[in-house]
């Protein structure tokens, strides 16, 4: 509800319009913008009802140093000598939990401006990191072989066929991924996007079906040189959020200043699952148990003392990272944890073409196996492999998570302006 | 036995038993770890101790529910630790654990108590939201004393003491908010 001040008029008074939030009084009335209540009195105002939309002249009655509030919250005090109900609304815009009171009540303006200023951080750095901002294909045909991840399926034309059902066109992306690394092999070295991704049946506090993913991707370069990339954005972002240099989670405080730490995954098991002996091994024998004790145990301690990388996942779990040399069992992806949220996953990007197709088809067979769709072999990206993509490191970092965790937000439906629903 | 749940149907407020004992279900949270299977975060509360338990589950597994059943009953009399309760439609009676009560003072005689139940045996009673009880002994008041929420202790019948404004005087009759073990009202004036 955007209270609008019109610059001071020759007269001496303002006009104000917004919609009526509440009246407390018979001779006074709330306007509210999201984050801010502006209170107006005088007898102008006893006809106005909470849900109006209205304009107003006014002198300011109070000065905000008389009232003694914080200074983010201290408004002037209006007293309105001429009051105009524009619009009477024929329904309550305020009931309860309904879309507009949570827009207007539940100050939502506020974490809608701050992912505006944390996008903006983002280009300001990749543009300072000499990157290209690109735009790539949502529906393709190739959503990703990953076993665990669903995407969801677009029709084509609507118009009856001879089964009466659309033709099936394509899917939504559930990552940018395959795209954005053909752009490396076309000598764009340096490329991100802020890409909305699809995955089905993922609602919960950290997962929305339709979300925003920052994936970016350095040619010639290695993990650590991403995973520096993160910890400057990570920052960056913070310096447009309530509490620059600090996440500030319930009465948790992170601070974002030194310089992030770095687990294995074994280390990690070692520390919150010491009973779980190897993890790699029980990853690669039950998976469900492997992420059943991780998402009870490793997980949510992670990243409460500083922001921390979680490195050297099992192989199992490499998807397109390369894995390590020294240690084929385990790979080179890591993800950023801080205050239990995963916040990003990155790869020292495996480039081997042969290696690739072997891997996709592997998955192939785990989704047959598990009665889940197979998607076809995207084989764009496989050419584009065997054309030679350059050594390379990448990073997809949940937008929403960050812009949340910046906010002082556990759900990542806070900033989004309309999520989805559908949650327990 | 209660029902059978499937992890992926439990919703917030389902009562399941974990280790025979009866828990409320506080918060339900769908968890993904990155390339990872979907697993269910349950946070929930011991219906018996009010401890609160945080339980990590697969997809697909199976909780099973709790048999609680909240029953009409009076109370009838106390009998060393055990108070003795009585539906009065069956005549069935239950003995419930006085440890079950914070404050027994607020249960008067024949009152009318939900007495919850968890596969047949007693875990908590709720009393009637008001009880009404003379004020047998509290100091007296101060004339011109008048300022607002000044409070004093006062004892009622069953021995209980509430925080009463300074008006009441002894032989009053008072509403207590049995929630809270708050004075609500007076009801009549001592003659």
């Amino acid at each position: 509800m955007p209270v609008e001040w019109i610059d001071a008029h020759p007269e001496g008074h303002w006009l104000l319009c917004g919609r009526v939030l509440d009246r407390p009084f018979p001779e006074t009335i709330l306007l509210a913008d999201g984050a801010h209540r502006i209170q107006v009195n005088g007898p102008c105002t006893t006809d106005l009802e909470p849900g109006d939309l209205v304009r107003l002249r006014a002198i300011v009655d109070h000065d905000p140093k008389d009232l003694y509030l914080p200074p983010d919250r201290a408004f002037p005090v209006y007293l309105a000598f001429e009051s105009q109900s524009l619009h009477r609304p024929t329904r309550s815009p305020f009931a309860r939990g309904s879309e507009t009171w949570r827009l207007a009540q539940d100050g939502v303006r506020p974490l809608l401006a701050l992912r505006h200023h944390a996008s903006d951080q983002v280009r300001a750095y990749f543009r300072a990191q000499r990157f290209l901002e690109v735009d790539t294909p949502a529906i393709v045909t190739c959503p990703g072989l990953d076993v665990h991840l669903s995407a969801f399926g677009v029709l084509g034309h609507m118009q009856a066929t001879a089964s009466g059902l659309p033709t099936p066109y394509g899917f939504l992306i559930t990552s940018p991924e395959f795209h954005l690394k053909r752009l490396l092999v076309g000598g764009v070295n340096r490329c991100f996007q802020l890409a909305r991704c699809f995955r089905a049946g993922e609602v919960g506090r950290q997962h929305q079906p339709e979300f925003t993913m920052l994936e970016w991707y350095r040619a010639w370069a290695g993990l650590d040189d991403v995973l520096a990339d993160t910890e400057h954005l990570v920052r960056a972002v913070s310096d447009a959020g309530p509490t620059p240099g600090v996440v500030r989670l319930g009465d948790r405080e992170i601070p974002l200043g030194g310089e992030f730490a770095q687990v294995t995954v074994r280390e990690a098991f070692a520390r919150w699952a010491p009973d779980v002996v190897d993890p790699v091994a029980l990853a690669a024998d039950d998976e469900a148990e492997y992420f059943r004790r991780f998402s009870q145990d490793v997980e949510p301690a992670l990243g409460f003392d500083q922001p921390t990388f979680l490195t050297h996942f099992p192989s199992v779990h490499a998807s397109l990272a390369r894995r390590c040399d020294d240690d084929p069992s385990v790979c080179l992806r890591a993800e950023l944890y801080i205050a239990g949220v995963e916040l990003c996953n990155a790869f020292d990007e495996l480039t081997d073409p042969g290696e690739q197709r072997d891997r996709f088809q592997e998955d192939q067979r785990r989704r047959a196996a598990l009665g889940l769709p197979v998607y076809p072999l995207d084989e764009d990206f496989l050419r584009a492999l065997e054309e030679g993509m350059p050594p390379a490191a990448g990073n997809a970092l949940g937008f929403d998570r960050l812009v949340a965790l910046v906010a002082g937000r556990d759900a990542i439906d806070d900033v989004i302006a309309f999520p989805h629903g559908g949650g327990p | 036995m209660g029902q059978v749940i499937d992890i992926n149907e439990l919703r917030r407020g389902n009562k399941i038993d974990i280790d025979g004992e009866p828990y409320q279900v506080v918060s339900v949270d769908f968890r993904k770890p990155g390339k990872g299977t979907p697993s269910t975060s349950v946070k929930m509360k011991s219906m018996i101790s009010g401890n609160v338990l945080e339980r990590t589950y697969k997809s697909g597994e199976k909780l099973s529910g709790a048999d609680i059943e909240e029953r009409e009953m009076q109370y009838l009399y106390a009998e060393g630790d055990q108070l003795v309760f009585m539906d009065n439609a069956t005549y069935e009676q239950a003995h419930v654990d006085a440890k079950h009560f914070e404050e027994r003072g607020l249960l008067l005689d024949n009152a009318i108590c939900q007495v919850l139940l968890h596969n047949g045996i007693p875990i908590g009673v709720t009393l009637p939201t008001w009880v009404e009880m003379e004020v047998i002994e509290t100091e007296p008041g101060f004339k011109g004393d008048t300022a607002n929420n000044v409070l004093k202790a006062a004892k009622c019948t069953t021995g209980v003491i509430v925080q009463v404004p300074i008006f009441i005087n002894q032989g009053d009759m008072i509403r207590i908010d049995t929630r809270t073990g708050e004075y609500a009202e007076r009801v009549t004036k001592t003659r």
